[in-house]
């Protein structure tokens, strides 16, 4: 009786309403799994984003801000490489002069690097970083710490400094 | 004339009959003859249509697991979003805490403060409870402390008991000394110097570790 069913032939009708049933359903799979891949890719994304964040922070920083008086010009080139149009907007003068007071270096050297929020494409991270100061006028360097916080922008795959503020 | 007529006419129509009988017969026969290979090509188009739609039935399967994969790994990265907002939110509250303090109300501080901790920082504060009580009674009026800015140096590992996560922070404090020591002197001296009403800016490395209770500091280090 069974095979006898499963056996005959379907009427054009429907197989109309199956086929309609099963586009609607196959719709809804579709979008449903359209939605969930892109969300977490979205998350993969932002978790990335921060594992590099927490990675770079601290180099760019050093990078930034450590500076040779005898070749301050190549290290204030390498500085803008660093930085974002909105962070020369704002701060781009000092990153055309040589170093002040007198200084002969200055090397910031990263001691902890914190992710405070990172996004997909923009994050901020509070770096401790010890600076040392080399000036002609003293015979040792002398040594400081500073808390800073920096906000970054994600340039073609690398991190660029927008913001920094010495706040400790 | 009449007659003759007639029986013209009735054999044409008998003519007529016969061959409508045989045409029926014809058509009959013939889809007789055909019925099997209808039938196989009804019964074809219906197996093509049964086997698209197991195909479809198949497919959806597919994305359903898929989609049911990709919910709960976005579930996960939300999980840990979440644990690192807790952490932080956790780090801030404490440091508050360790900060602010009512010189009437050592007794009540030294409990919030040892409520906030754990491990290493929780023995370390009860050792030094009567030095640190003698401290905030000792101060000109009370004391607060404000985070700037914290973050996570490393990030928790789980939500599991014993769990750790490495938090910077940056707070100002009118008693700095309360975190264990004032920034210039390593932390070594808990209370060993004078109260500075004076609001400071200080870095601080803790060591947030999960207990039964939720997060609390477990090492404090100023830096």
């Amino acid at each position: 009786m069974t095979r006898a069913r499963t056996d005959a032939p379907i009427s054009v009708a429907a197989a109309a309403v199956r086929i309609a049933v099963a586009i609607v359903i196959l719709a809804g799979a579709l979008t449903a799994a359209g939605f969930a891949w892109r969300a977490d890719r979205s998350a993969a994304q932002v978790e990335q984003s921060r594992a590099s964040l927490h990675d770079a922070a601290g180099t760019v920083v050093a990078e930034v801000f450590s500076l040779d008086a005898a070749r301050w010009r190549q290290d204030r080139a390498r500085a803008r490489e660093h930085v974002t149009g909105e962070f020369l907007e704002n701060y781009g003068g000092q990153l055309e002069r040589p170093p002040a007071d007198g200084a002969v270096s200055i090397v910031w050297r990263p001691e902890a690097v914190a992710v405070v929020d990172a996004g997909a494409e923009e994050g901020q991270a509070l770096i401790r970083a010890a600076v040392t100061v080399r000036s002609a006028a003293a015979a040792e360097p002398a040594t400081t710490r500073r808390s800073v916080l920096a906000r970054f922008v994600k340039v073609d795959d690398s991190w660029r400094l927008a913001a920094a503020d010495v706040i400790g | 004339m009449t007659t003759m007529g007639t029986e013209q006419d009735s054999a044409r129509v008998q003519l007529a009959r016969t061959r409508v009988e045989e045409a029926t017969r014809a058509t009959r026969l013939a889809v007789i003859a055909a019925t099997p290979q209808l039938r196989a090509r009804a019964l074809r188009r219906t197996r093509y249509l049964r086997i698209g739609l197991y195909a479809v039935a198949a497919l959806v399967v597919v994305l359903l697991v898929a989609t049911a994969v990709a919910a709960w790994q976005v579930r996960g990265h939300d999980r840990e979003a979440e644990l690192q907002r807790d952490v932080l939110a956790s780090a801030r509250e404490a440091i508050t805490t360790m900060l602010t303090a009512d010189p009437d109300r050592a007794g009540a501080y030294v409990d919030k403060v040892l409520a906030v901790s754990t491990g290493p920082q929780r023995e370390r504060i009860e050792k030094a409870r009567d030095v640190l009580m003698a401290e905030v009674a000792g101060q000109p009026g009370p004391s607060v402390g404000q985070v700037v800015s914290a973050g996570l140096v490393t990030d928790p590992e789980s939500d599991d008991e014993g769990a750790r996560a490495g938090v910077l922070v940056v707070a100002d404090a009118t008693n700095p000394v309360l975190l264990g020591g004032r920034p210039d002197d390593g932390g070594e001296n808990p209370g060993a110097d004078a109260v500075d009403t004076t609001a400071e800016r200080l870095t601080a490395t803790l060591t947030m570790e999960r207990t039964g209770d939720g997060w609390k500091i477990a090492e404090a280090r100023l830096s």
